[in-house]
């Protein structure tokens, strides 16, 4: 039977935050578009002024096949809806293929809702790419509504290049 | 007509408050802004402002006009752990009457500055599917449809939900 700790990350996590932002991209088939770096990593998050907030999930090593034992994570930040005022704004959401079943996403989620009603937040906002099904059920079935669908937002991007055009003019 | 670009102040509140709420009309959404002037006073002033925002002020001979709030872009900075800071631009207005004087290309190249001078990888924003002459507007400036590309869809856990979620209160 498997326990798990969640915990509030610390800069001797960076490594293994990076490993699993990776597991999670080549997950979305998208793994060469990191960039980021461990250096980037840790000083956007614990530096004087964080850019972002994660909590890690733990297992006991001896449970760990290859010998990790953070095996999951959340990366969240706040936002602001001038509607409502702050949502919190779940941007990774990951545990490891072999530690699911197990009730880590469940229990990941519910402490980020804690935090979020804790911090004044009229809620939650996050993507799901359409074709992920398994997450859109796993949302929905907490009661999560697709905005995309409902009230037709579409997600934009302007990349630095363009940005670079624009500050030229 | 001239304007002038700058940071909000505390007294702007009203006027960022008048304008998210001409907008949400103009979205056909206005019953839904249920924040005050005093949570924009406390989330935008406080110790750890949750938000930023530009205003354009008119600048004119005519007095009446002088000083008066005609457009502002409200923003934030969010992370994308493949590659770092990005400026989010959530809110982004000029009042009908003064549209056409070059004041939402003058707060979109400030905004473009600033991403840049902190460092930002890109600047993200939501855009209502139905909205053309934004579209039109942001992809004329090389804006990427991500939804359209990717099929990222928004989705959102509303208080009830996160309640729900959350460990019971001790009764």
């Amino acid at each position: 039977m498997a326990s798990f700790i969640l915990r509030k990350a610390e800069p001797r996590d960076v490594s293994d935050i990076m490993r699993l932002i990776k597991e999670l991209a080549k997950f979305e088939e998208m793994e060469e578009k990191v960039v980021l770096t461990e250096k980037d990593l840790l000083e956007d998050g614990f530096g004087d002024h964080p850019f972002y907030h994660c909590l890690v999930a733990e297992v006991p090593k001896l449970q760990s096949s290859e010998g990790y034992t953070v095996i999951g994570f959340a990366m969240y930040y706040f936002t602001y809806d001038p509607w409502i005022g702050k949502l919190l704004y779940l941007e990774d959401f990951y545990v490891m293929q072999e530690f699911r079943g197990l009730g880590i996403g469940s229990k990941i989620l519910k402490v980020l809702s804690e935090k979020a009603v804790k911090t004044r937040c009229s809620g939650m906002h996050f993507l799901v790419a359409e074709n992920n099904t398994k997450s859109i059920e796993f949302y929905k079935r907490r009661g999560a509504a697709d905005l995309s669908s409902e009230e037709g937002w579409r997600l934009f991007e302007i990349e630095k290049e363009d940005l670079l055009k624009m500050t030229a003019k | 007509m001239d304007y002038k670009l700058r940071k909000a102040e505390p007294r702007d509140v009203s006027d960022i408050l008048r304008l998210v709420k001409e907008l949400a009309k103009y979205e056909e959404m206005e019953d839904q802004v249920t924040l005050t002037e005093k949570e924009l006073l406390e989330d935008g002033f406080g110790d750890t402002p949750f938000y930023h925002c530009i205003i354009a002020e008119l600048q004119g001979e005519n007095s009446s006009d002088d000083g008066k709030v005609v457009g502002f872009v409200m923003y934030y900075f969010t992370y994308d752990p493949w590659v770092g800071k990005q400026l989010y631009l959530e809110e982004f207005y000029v009042m009908d009457e003064y549209r056409g004087m070059g004041i939402g290309s003058g707060l979109l190249r400030h905004l473009s500055d600033l991403a840049m001078n902190t460092r930002c990888t890109g600047m993200m924003f939501v855009v209502a599917e139905n909205n053309e002459p934004s579209i039109q507007f942001y992809k004329l400036r090389g804006a990427e449809d991500l939804s359209q590309e990717e099929g990222w869809r928004l989705f959102r856990f509303s208080k009830n939900s996160l309640v729900k979620m959350g460990t019971p209160a001790e009764e």
